[in-house]
């Protein structure tokens, strides 16, 4: 297994946008704060191939009232695996985004997260993958059509 | 006049070389009285007031550091007396750095967060507040860039703060809709404005007219005032249909790239 950088899923404080308190704006930064440098601390130290990866959220590829402050933190954190996935291409380094339902999923992002992180991926970078059960193609409220589905 | 007797309020728009001087201009141009916000370049920002008074409206210099919360609501509150409550809020004010993704440093990171989206976000939703309490209807406009769609090699954290721009973007938009609120973004590709000056491109001539000559409109950078146009448009009854979306003012230049 490829030494790796796992981040997320992104978590932050819901609920009405004029209601949000600035210490639930920074408490938000603070955990993409840690997300993003520790990534770039990764970057520091691997010398070989390595893996990034953030677990970002369902509310930055489909916005969702109340839900604010996830979609900005997820939205940010797959900019930034973009960049370093140009950046650190020729290192043999990807950089992955992983997009949850809006109640996460374990098993869903767990099973793409081995994905990525697997020899399978090298190729794989820069890439926003949903592991939603299909939420961000619903228009239906919260529902993840696949993950709600009898299996 | 699209805009007359609107009052509008433009953050970081002091700097003759810059986006939110474009912005302040063109929205004077269609008839707003504006407040011209910055952080510094206090001449600049005095000088563009009263070149906005001779053209027959209301203007003031305004310094606040959008970053800081309790500085923001002094600002609107102070401009609201001054000039009227807020019709139109341009939130435009924005730093960048050029840092290897490895190479970022810690002061970096929360200077750009700082001004680019906390920023943002002040502005926002102290603005969008005031708005909604007293009954509704206004229009916000952030200054986003290019980078909500394409991955810039030592820009992550400048790119990363104005894609997390557009997702607070596309919130406020479903969320304050209701308030008959709109809530857009502007996305310049090359300007060359203040912010720019540190850019290895702008540093190295050969580089910058490489850059320039990729951009399929007339191989130019934009006029800050082009980017004004298109906060004009949101702003006004044109944009009353328009909401949570993306105006891209690039003379083409993602679609050049990608092309």
């Amino acid at each position: 297994m490829t030494d790796t950088f796992v981040a997320g899923p992104v978590q932050a404080e819901r609920g009405p946008f004029l209601e949000l308190s600035l210490e639930a704006w920074q408490r938000m930064l603070e955990d993409v704060r840690a997300a993003c440098l520790g990534g770039r601390d990764y970057a520091r130290v691997r010398e070989g191939p390595g893996r990034i990866v953030f677990v970002s959220a369902a509310a930055a590829v489909r916005p969702i009232a109340g839900a604010t402050l996830e979609g900005v933190a997820g939205a940010f954190l797959t900019t930034i695996a973009q960049v370093a996935a140009v950046e650190l291409a020729d290192r043999g380094i990807t950089a992955n985004v992983i997009v949850p339902a809006l109640e996460p999923d374990e098993s869903a992002v767990s099973a793409v997260t081995e994905f990525l992180l697997s020899e399978a991926a090298q190729g794989v970078s820069g890439a926003v993958i949903a592991a939603d059960g299909g939420f961000s193609i619903t228009k239906e409220g919260t529902a993840s059509p696949l993950l709600d589905a009898e299996s | 006049m699209r805009l007359e007797g609107k009052v509008a309020l433009v953050t970081g728009a002091a700097h003759e070389r810059g986006i939110g001087r474009g912005i302040a201009l063109e929205l004077a141009q269609e008839g707003c009285h504006v407040a011209v916000n910055d952080v510094a370049y206090d001449d600049m920002g005095k000088e563009l007031a009263g070149q906005i008074r001779s053209l027959g409206r209301r203007a003031g210099f305004f310094p606040a550091d959008v970053s800081d919360r309790d500085e923001v609501d002094a600002l609107v509150e102070q401009v609201e007396t001054e000039l009227g409550p807020l019709d139109v809020v341009a939130s435009n004010a924005g730093v960048a750095d050029w840092q290897p993704f490895a190479a970022i440093t810690d002061e970096s990171f929360d200077r750009i967060v700082g001004v680019n989206l906390t920023g943002a976000f002040n502005v926002g939703q102290a603005a969008a507040r005031r708005m909604v309490a007293r009954g509704g209807g206004g229009r916000i406009v952030f200054t986003t860039s290019v980078h909500v769609q394409m991955p810039f090699p030592t820009m992550a954290v400048y790119g990363a703060t104005k894609q997390g721009l557009r997702a607070l973007c596309e919130a406020m938009a479903i969320e304050l809709a209701p308030h008959g609120i709109t809530v857009n973004h502007v996305g310049p590709g090359w300007v060359l404005s203040a912010l720019n000056d540190p850019s290895p491109a702008v540093q190295n001539e050969q580089e910058l007219r490489t850059s320039l000559g990729q951009i399929p409109v007339e191989g130019r950078p934009a006029d800050p005032r082009e980017i004004g146009r298109g906060v004009v448009y949101f702003a006004s009854s044109d944009g009353d249909y328009v909401t949570g979306t993306y105006l891209r003012i690039d003379g083409g230049f993602v679609v050049g790239k990608f092309a």
